[in-house]
């Protein structure tokens, strides 16, 4: 049986929850417990694994639209996104596209209880994250695509980016919505800058009333199953839209700006030393210049092959306004200089009639940690980052990456893996991961020492570029060049697999539209071929239990 | 870290169908239940080691009661001998409405 259509939301199950917000009967599970594709990873840490990865999703319909829709566990390791569980969510949503490509729309629901990246695959987790923008992004042209934010876990970290770019953001008073979770802040930046303990506070800046009332959610609805369903019901009636959310972020910069008094100016100038600056320098025709006036993204032109890109680089800036973002993090002011620099390009490009490549070019220590970056919802801010690297690529920029140095979370996300082909250089210096080894052993409860042996014993945990490299995250590895020096050679070498990669792209052989095959992620795989077989006997199964008067069982699964 | 054992359970009766209950949750775990011709079977992975003893005295007190033919697949993540009964009662149910 349904539950009653009366009652609240966050109460019930992820089956429960589709099963009352669908129609009835239709409604079909994909790769679901009985595939027994649960995460390869987990045991090895001592950790029990659920059987569909705590990700559900089913094909069904609203109103006779069809639908895709993905619920999450929130119980099972906090409804954080592994390799499986995110292989689902972005496959469900390309075979949606794929669908809607041919002429027969789906839309998309995503109930959306998660912490973001699952911290026990980071690698493999952060990758998945990078393909569900992807994804969202591709099935937004033809379909709505709907978040929900209801659950008591709240919707944080890499997943509050993809709720940013859906078409609709519908909440209630029990969903929080933020990139970084208090109790990291607080690790990261300190207990003055954020008291993780302090509820009222914390539901002050990411709590959906307060999203509402900012302008970062589109629908606000009480806990109650009726509310939500004629909340979806009219998203999902009102067609294609696009949300104003992300639309300018030049407008976004300049607010910022106006709001925000610039600090007074430090009398000693500490000469900027990140790799990412003297990497672009190092590539660069012409001397470096600071897109939308913002000092810490630094833009130049590079020459490649027979055309000339434009390479980006995220650099610090000691005098930046937000002093949370001074040391080359990714903050508010430069996802919006960001996304705001790419989006002009793209135009001005656009009216010269060619489709010059884009070089992201990373050493960021991650995304900034503070209050004010909650309170202005940084998520949206790189989010729009996010989306304008992506229309970049469906205009027709191929787009590459050099990983100079640290490719960190929700600024790699970012800056970098909305790309074609990503290169990193093979040092010490390195490294690719979704949070500080203190932040993992605070968040997972356990200890330092512990925490870092895992990484060192666990693939997608590591930290090591090497072990990206190995999982398929990151393309190519460039070995025995000198990051912090680089020679004449060395930059030709550089530029040499740019070449090839631009070669490569121009042949059609850009592999990171969507997850590329790699041995290391044969869960991955088998979450695709079990998908995509399934997919049109979901669709078949639906339409004959429309055909029929009798109203049949919804799944197994639901409690009764 | 985790322990994995495979336990069995003399069984007969019929049900009709498969069925999945709860979640691998702090103090709670997942069953999958699919029938058998004969015989029952349970596959345990727990997070909670050197309990092995404890599962068998709940699950064939359980088997007694309920004597199905059913392969059972629990991950465990520390549920209560109490909650073990319920989850496995609350599968059985669900097989028993017929095949999803």
């Amino acid at each position: 049986m349904t539950p009653d259509i009366q009652g609240s939301f966050q109460e019930l199950s992820p089956r429960e929850r589709l099963a009352a917000l669908l129609d009835l009967g239709h409604f079909r599970e994909l790769a679901g417990p009985f595939d027994r594709i649960g995460s390869p990873w987990l045991q090895q840490q001592g950790l029990v694994p659920q059987s569909d990865d705590g990700v559900i999703a089913v094909r069904g319909s609203v109103d006779g639209h069809a639908v895709v829709a993905i619920a999450i566990e929130g119980g099972f390791e906090g409804g954080s996104i592994g390799e499986v569980g995110g292989a689902k969510i972005a496959t469900a949503l390309e075979l949606a596209a794929e669908s809607s490509r041919l002429g027969q729309p789906v839309a998309a629901l995503l109930l959306l209880e998660t912490g973001g990246v699952r911290l026990q695959e980071a690698t493999l987790g952060l990758a998945a994250i990078a393909a569900i923008h992807t994804a969202i992004l591709n099935l937004s042209a033809y379909v709505p695509v709907i978040a929900v934010i209801a659950g008591p876990v709240g919707c944080f970290g890499g997943m509050s980016l993809a709720a940013q770019l859906c078409t609709h953001i519908i909440g209630t008073p029990y969903g929080r919505l933020g990139m970084n979770g208090p109790e990291v802040i607080e690790q990261e930046a300190g207990a003055d800058e954020i008291d993780a303990s302090d509820r009222e506070l914390i539901w002050q800046l990411v709590g959906c009333e307060a999203r509402f009332r900012d302008g970062w959610i589109d629908t606000f609805v009480p806990d109650d199953l009726s509310a939500l369903a004629a909340a979806i019901h009219s998203a999902v009636a009102q067609g294609r839209t696009s949300s104003s959310r992300l639309a300018a972020p030049a407008t976004q910069l300049q607010r910022l700006r106006e709001e925000i008094p610039a600090r007074p100016q430090a009398s000693v100038h500490e000469p900027v030393s990140a790799r990412s600056c003297l990497w672009l320098q190092a590539l660069a025709e012409s001397s470096p210049a600071p897109a939308f006036a913002t000092p810490s993204i630094l833009t130049a032109r590079v020459a490649l092959e027979d055309t000339t890109a434009l390479a980006i680089s995220i650099v610090p800036d000691p005098e930046s306004r937000l002093p949370r973002a001074s040391h080359g993090e990714l903050g508010l002011e430069q996802a919006w200089a960001l996304a705001a620099c790419l989006d002009q390009f793209v135009l001005d490009e656009q009216q010269a009639g060619t489709r010059s490549p884009i070089i992201a070019i990373v050493d960021t220590p991650g995304q900034a940690f503070g209050r004010i970056e909650e309170q202005r919802c940084i998520s949206a801010a790189a989010a729009a980052a996010v989306g304008a690297y992506a229309r970049a690529r469906a205009a027709g920029h191929p787009v590459f990456t050099l990983v100079t140095g640290r490719a960190v979370s929700g600024s790699f996300l970012a800056h970098g893996l909305q790309s074609d082909y990503i290169l990193a250089i093979a040092d010490e210096g390195v490294s690719m991961y979704a949070m500080s080894a203190q932040s993992i052993a605070r968040i997972t409860r356990r200890d330092l020492a512990t925490v870092q042996a895992l990484a060192a014993a666990t693939l997608p945990m590591s930290f090591a570029i090497a072990d990206a490299h190995r999982l398929g995250v990151i393309d190519d590895l460039i070995e025995g060049i000198n990051a912090d020096r680089p020679t004449a050679e060395d930059i030709a070498r550089v530029k040499s697999c740019f070449g090839d990669a631009l070669a490569a792209w121009r042949r059609g052989q850009s592999t990171r539209s969507s997850i590329p095959f790699n041995p290391q992620r044969q869960s991955t795989q088998r979450v695709r071929d079990a998908m995509r077989a399934q997919w049109s006997s979901a669709a078949d199964a639906g339409t004959k239990e429309r055909s029929a008067s009798s109203v049949s069982q919804p799944t197994e699964g639901v409690i009764v | 870290m985790t322990e994995t054992f495979t336990l069995s359970f003399p069984a007969s009766t019929a049900v009709l169908g498969r069925a999945h209950v709860g979640v691998v949750a702090s103090g709670d775990m997942e069953v999958l239940l699919e029938p058998r011709l004969q015989g029952a079977s349970v596959r345990v992975v727990t997070i909670v080691s050197g309990h092995r003893k404890t599962w068998e005295a709940v699950l064939t007190r359980f088997f007694e009661r309920h004597p199905y033919a059913v392969a059972i697949e629990i991950n465990d993540h520390g549920a209560t001998p109490g909650l073990v009964g319920l989850r496995l009662e609350q599968a059985i149910e669900l097989a028993m409405k017929g095949p999803a």
